[in-house]
Order: structure tokens, then sequence, then C-alpha cells
């Protein structure tokens, strides 16, 4: 039988130099089903868990349309109805400044019972409270009926009643126990930066609703998406070898996440342990690392070990291993050295993630001439690695702050999503390892 | 770097070759002037005619696109009326004209390539032979400080041999650029040193604040002898004595203790708040903050002093192989003082308890067990 799960790593550099103080390093490690193992595509039947915000204030408009953030979201409920098979249930929980089920677990063929709970939308009301909305969610879990819970956590605003320290923490039970969130906002009153954090837990994805046309597909393409789940419960131990300093360890597909501040003790290493949630038999998640050293006089080094964990809810097998050791070559003669294009190009992507902390930090302390001259480095480098859409959205964004000196919230979810998309093509479909020389990739 | 501006006019300063990709970030405004980046040009305004601007600085760093810093430097403007004259005739003597027209041939010297430094004792006229040379060739100096080209730079043999004449220049560090049709170019950086002991050896591929990729087809060769000019004095004889190299051995290692720290000092005073331990995790950067820059763990912004030199990010100090080392990752020199040695960019050493580090008049910063 193959192997399950592949699992691989590119270095940036393919050797180093040897007896030298300070060498910076990096690489992409990237993991996936193996398509030879699961021969026959993956239709799992699934427990959808939409927690909806009905507060009042999603009776306001949605941007220049005609109809209301409410209208936007019973249309996109209604659509899910399309794409749910029989055997999928369906549990729908509104929140306001309450929580209430409308509806428990009801099998996807009972469409009129459906139906009926997503009207039930239409009338609720009140302010927001996120505590509320996953405490209800963690009681209705418990009444699973498939392998596989999805969550599908929408809101238009910041919540303002109850805990949202408790309810991080109950996200986080959540992910634990192997349940996958997407987290998203609609309109422009939410935090998508504080949405992240609901997604990242259980490593989700985060969607940021600006158009009525995407607004009416967000559910069915996440539907669609999870019934491909063929690796649940995956969860990664990177651990770096004693003498690598200044780590740091970044997701850069599907979705870009900064993840350094996470590198913590695991045992007597320095390492990052993290949920990487669901595997769709058809994708994959990399994550790129970078640390520096000073080498030996040895020929190789032993810079990281990956060890992974996960089920495959599909064949019934439960807590599988891979294991993968990250080795760097060392040589005297670094004179013909090649560099993998490719990673210094998702190392200069994830640079865009940091810039914008910086813009969010420097906006928030009045400092718009500082912001549009972060910003202008990164429409240079996303323009350097083709990243277009991105450079038109920072463009955008730099004349915004010349004409108001200030970025709303609305601005911010727009640059902090347009700065988290993970590459359009991701590392393993990528055939451009290009032989430069070190010096020109510094340039 | 001294800028006449013209009053009614646009003026244009062109932007070496060499920077061409960076970016240039103004780490002050001066309201009375507008200022813009056009390709390859910086183009100036004056926009309040009534400030006087002679003497008003204007602080710059260049960037690439991952935000490393290049370089940096000061535009100090003054105005003249009838500066555009003036800069052309300065232009027509420094940019000298470096004719192609025959080839010369010099089996004793040395091929170097790119990019290159020269390391010329104060007094010694070194002479440099240059190959692949044509009519469209200019040769100036780019540096900060900008020497007066007559008085360093003499070109003989139509354009082929040039002689650096140092006894002109200040101890320090230049930059002498060479530009082929007006696109490749390349840097010599020379440093000019008191005497034969304080050379640092096996410095030369770290001097380049940028480096360029050089193919077959546009590879100049350059080839240097020294020539040693006994006669000249060297007047900076009696100063400083700097007698060590900064980079060492990995075998001559200091194995030091878990908990080290370092310890900031200003005007001999210690500032507590600026100490730092000494991770096995993370290195510690020590410069100076700007706006929009990376992080700086020790910020010496407001410790620095006029004439103080200190890039964003000058220091780097890290433990390795038991020990800590001390790494010049800036653009200017740095000083050991207790054990007298001089670190230039790029230069490394592994420390000992009570090293001193000096950054320029006041500050001091040192490696200590508590």
């Amino acid at each position: 039988m193959s192997e399950s799960l592949i699992v691989e790593y590119r270095l940036e550099r393919d050797y180093i130099k040897k007896n030298s103080v300070d060498e910076e390093i990096s690489g992409v490690l990237s993991i996936y089903p193996n398509k030879n193992f699961f021969k026959n595509k993956i239709e799992t039947n699934n427990d959808l868990v939409f927690i909806l915000d009905t507060s009042g204030s999603m009776d306001d408009k949605f941007y220049n349309t005609r109809k209301t953030k409410r209208d936007i979201l019973i249309e996109a409920m209604e659509n899910v109805l399309k794409v749910i098979n029989s055997k999928d249930t369906v549990t729908i929980i509104s929140f306001n400044s309450n929580a209430v089920i409308h509806a428990n677990h009801l099998p996807g063929g009972a469409v009129g019972k459906i139906k009926e709970a997503i009207k039930k939308l239409r009338n609720d009301n009140g302010a927001t409270n996120f505590e509320a909305a996953m405490k209800t969610a963690k009681i209705a879990v418990k009444n699973a009926k498939n392998i596989n819970t999805k969550i599908i956590f929408l809101t238009d605003g910041e919540s303002v009643t109850g805990s949202n320290k408790n309810a991080l923490v109950i996200a986080d039970q959540l992910a634990k126990s192997g349940i996958t969130m997407d987290a998203m906002g609609i309109g422009g009153d939410f935090n998508f930066d504080y949405m992240r954090q609901y997604s990242e837990l259980s490593n989700g994805l985060t969607e940021n609703i600006t158009d009525i046309k995407k607004a009416r597909i967000v559910f069915t393409k996440i539907v669609k998406n999870v019934r491909k789940v063929a690796m649940k419960r995956v969860f990664l131990n990177f651990i770096f070898n004693k003498s690598l300093r200044d780590l740091a360890f970044y997701q850069i597909s599907p979705e870009q996440r900064i993840l350094t501040s996470k590198i913590s003790k695991i045992g007597k290493d320095m390492g990052i342990g993290l949920n990487v949630g669901d595997l769709e038999w058809d994708s994959q998640k990399e994550f790129l690392f970078t640390a520096n050293l000073t080498t030996n006089s040895e020929d190789s080094i032993k810079i990281s070990e990956a060890l992974l964990n996960y089920d495959i809810p599909d064949k019934n097998l439960d807590n599988q291993e891979e294991e993968l050791q990250v080795y760097l070559n060392l040589s005297n003669n670094i004179k013909d050295e090649v560099f993998d294009s490719a990673v210094s190009n998702y190392k200069k992507e994830t640079s865009l993630l940091v810039n914008y902390e910086e813009v969010k930090d420097l906006n928030q302390k009045n400092k718009p001439i500082e912001a549009i001259k972060k910003l202008e480095k990164m429409v240079a480098v996303a323009k350097k690695i083709g990243a277009t859409d991105k450079a038109k959205t920072y463009i955008v964004f730099i004349e915004k702050l010349k004409k108001t000196n200030r970025l709303t919230q609305e601005d911010l979810n727009n640059l902090s999503y347009e700065s988290s998309r993970g590459s359009k093509i991701s590392m393993r479909e990528r055939n451009s390892i290009v032989s430069e020389n070190k010096d020109d990739s510094l340039m | 770097m001294q800028v006449k501006i013209k009053l009614n006019e646009r003026n244009i300063i062109k932007i070496p070759e060499l920077y061409k990709e960076a970016s240039i970030r103004y780490l002050n405004e001066i309201d009375a002037i507008s200022i813009e980046r056009e390709d390859d040009s910086i183009i100036i305004e004056i926009k309040d005619k009534d400030v006087d601007l002679n003497d008003k600085v204007l602080k710059y760093e260049i960037v690439d696109l991952d935000d490393n810093f290049i370089d940096d430097g000061e535009l100090n403007f003054s105005i003249l009326n009838d500066f555009a004259k003036n800069y052309d005739e300065k232009l027509d003597k420094e940019e000298k004209i470096i004719d192609d027209s025959e080839k010369i041939e010099d089996s004793d010297m040395k091929t170097l390539s790119f990019p290159q430094k020269l390391e010329i004792k104060k007094g010694d006229i070194e002479s440099v032979i240059l190959k692949g040379i044509n009519k469209n060739s200019k040769i100036m100096w780019v540096s900060d400080d900008i020497p007066d080209f007559e008085n360093t730079v003499k070109i003989k043999e139509d354009g082929k041999l040039i002689l650096i004449e140092t006894k002109n220049l200040s101890i320090g560090i230049y930059n002498l650029e060479f530009r082929i049709n007006n696109k490749d170019v390349y840097n010599i950086f020379i440093r000019v040193f008191e005497d034969n002991n304080q050379k640092s050896g096996e410095s030369t591929k770290k001097t380049a604040p940028i480096k360029k990729k050089l193919s077959k087809k546009d590879n100049l060769d350059i080839n240097i002898k020294v020539r040693d000019n006994g006669d000249e004095k060297n007047d900076l004889e009696g100063k400083t004595e700097i007698k060590k190299k900064a980079n060492e051995n990995l075998e001559k290692i200091k194995l030091l203790s878990d908990d080290l720290f370092l310890r900031v000092w200003n005007k001999n005073k210690e500032l507590k708040d600026l100490s730092r331990k000494i991770k096995y995790t993370e290195s510690i950067l020590i410069g100076k903050q700007s706006p929009t820059a990376k992080r700086v763990d020790i910020d010496l912004t407001y410790l620095l002093e006029d004439g103080d030199k200190c890039s964003r990010n000058q220091l780097k100090v890290f433990r390795s192989n038991g020990g800590v080392v001390l790494k010049n990752i800036g653009k200017h020199r740095v000083l050991l003082k207790n054990r007298k040695v001089e670190m230039f960019p790029g230069e490394h050493i592994y420390m000992d308890i009570e090293d001193e580090i000096v950054i320029g008049k006041n500050i001091k910063i040192t490696l200590t067990e508590k």
C-alpha cells in the first residue's frame, strides 16, 4: 500500500558554507494526501453547523445594493439546500444577544424543515454575543451524526456582550476535538483579523464577503469542499535543531498566517505544535520556516524534524504517523550555489503580511506618511513576485490614505484579506527551480 | 552629499545605477521643498522660496525590496542660481571619458572580479588597469564624502590606467564607480588605512552594499598593483592605534556562561531599560529605529549625537558554539575599544566578558555576566 500522506520540503539554498557563523536558511514544507492512496474520489457526509449573526445591524444595507445583509445571508442559506445530500445534516444557530438553535442536525433531505429554520432568521434581533454563540455550538455538536463536522461562523460586527476570551476558549476546545471552523464577516463593520483567530484554531479559512456574487456562493463552496475531506485531525510537530536561532514559521497556503509566536519549547527543543485541521484529497497545506545558524565542518546538518499525526475516516484509520527529517548540505565551495526562487518568492509574499501588520499599527498611531511608504514597498514586492491583485489593492489604499490620512476598519479588512491570501500556485505545482547566483538573489 | 539647487527650476539628481532598483526613504521632511522620484532621477523643487534652505539636511536610507538596508546618507542643500552651469562643468571634470582605443596587457598583475575592495595605506598610490573600458565609460567617486577627483584620481594611457592617490584622502571607505555604456556599473570600494597592521585581510566579498551578478559578456577585468610611495608621510601617524583585525577563526571561540547580558551606557551612565539578556534562540539587533524599519532590539536613535554614525541595523549579537558573536551588519565601522579592534561592515568576532563596544562619541555597550 502506498503511503497516504506526502510530506515534502524544499530549501531555498541547496547548500551553505561550512564553518560560517551566521547563515540564513529557509524552506517550505508541503503536506498533501497521496492521490495514489485515495484512488476513488472521497465523498464524505458531513454535519454542517451554521453559526449566524442575526443582530439588528444585519438589517443594514449590504453596501450599495437594495438588499440588507440579512437578505444576503438568507439567500446564501437557501443556496446551501441545492448542494447538500440526504446524509448530511444541517444545524442552524442564530445568535444576537443570546443564541438559539433553529435546526439541530436536520437531515439534508428534510428540506421543508430546514427552510422553516432559515425563515426564522428573518425575525431574530439583538446585540452581538460570540460567547453565547460558541457555548450553544458546543452543546449542538454533541449530537453529531457524521464523522465530520464543519462549523461556518458568520458575523457582521464585533462582539459587544459576553466574553470574547471565553468564546475563543470554546472555539479552541471544538478545534481540538477535530471540528474545523471557517469564519467570515459580511459588510464593513466586523474585524477580519479577529475572525482569523477563530479560523486559525482549526486551520480553517477566513472570508471577507464584500460583493453580492461572493455572498451567494460562499456557503455552497464550503459545503462542496468539506465533502472532499480525506484526512482529519492532522497535527504537525515541527522541531528545530538546537543550533538554529531567530526562528520564524508561517503558513503560506491555503491562507497565510504568521505563526512565529507559537514557537515554544517542545520537550527539550524549540518547535511548533500546530493543528493543521482537515486535508481535502485534492488540497495541500504549506508552511515556510526561516532561521539562522552557525555551521561546522560536517558535510550536512539536520535542521529540523516534522512529525505528523492524522486520521483517515474513509478507511477507518486513526492515529496514522508520518515523519520527515530536513537536512541541509554544507560545502566549502559555494560559488555555484543554487537558489530555489519559489521559496524566495514565498518569503517575499509572507513579508506582505508582516508589513500589513505594520501598516495597521502605523494607521492606529496616526502616521499616514509612514503607512503610505510601507504600502509603496508592499506594492513593489507584490509586483516583483507577480501578485498583481495584491499590488492593485495596496495602490487603492495608498490613494485612500493620501486623501483621508486614515484607513477605516473596512479598509483594514480588505488589506488583511488580500495580504493573507495564499499563493494561487502551490509549491508542488511550481516547477521553477531557477539556478541563480547568490548575489543575484540579493538584488 | 552637498546638493546645490536652483530656486526656480526642477532640479534633477540622477540616482546611481547601483540604486536604481532600490527604494529611497526619507527620514525627515523639509516643508519648503517637494521631492519626488521619477524613474532614475530625483526631482527637487522649491515650494517656499522665502525659507532659507542653506544647510538644511534631508536624511535618507536606501533599502532593497525586502527592506534590507543598503545605504544611508544626508542631502545638504544650498541655493545656487547659476548651479546648472557649474554642475555641468563639475560633471565634465569628474566623469572622465575613458577611451578604448588600445589594449593593455600586464601579465604580472592579478585579475580580480567584482565586487571588489581595495585597501590602500594612507600615502600610497595604487594603480588600476582597466580592460573592457570603452569611450562611453565614466569613472567617478560616489561615496557620501566625495573627494576632489583631480587630486585623487589620475587617468593615464587613454583611460586604461588610473592611479589612485591617497595622500589627499582621509582615513575611511570610498566608492569609486565605473560606468560602461552608461548602463553597466561596477564599483571598487577603497579603504584608506593608517598602517599595514590594520588591513582586514579576507574582507573583499562583504564590502559591497549591493551585489551585481556578472555574466561573461559584461565582465570587466581590472588589474591592480600597489606602488608603495615611501616618501609620503602618514599624516595620521600617532593617532588611535588599531592593531588587530576583526575576523577570527572558529577555533578562537571563547566559551562563556549561559547568563550573559548586553548593558548600554551613555556618557558613562547606564541605561538599564536598554539592557538585554542574550538568549540562545534569538539574536539581538542594535541600531537605530526608523518608522518603517524592521525591529531593533537595542534602539540607539535618541542617544546618537551629530556626527555619530550608526545604521538602522548596525550590530547583531548572538550565541554560537557556546560563545557570543558580535557581527557588524551595518554600514559603518564599530570599535571594540578594550581590544583595540576596529570592525568593518560584514566582520564578526567572538566576544569576551567585559568587551566594550563603542558607537559614536558617547555610547558604550558592554558584555557582562550580570
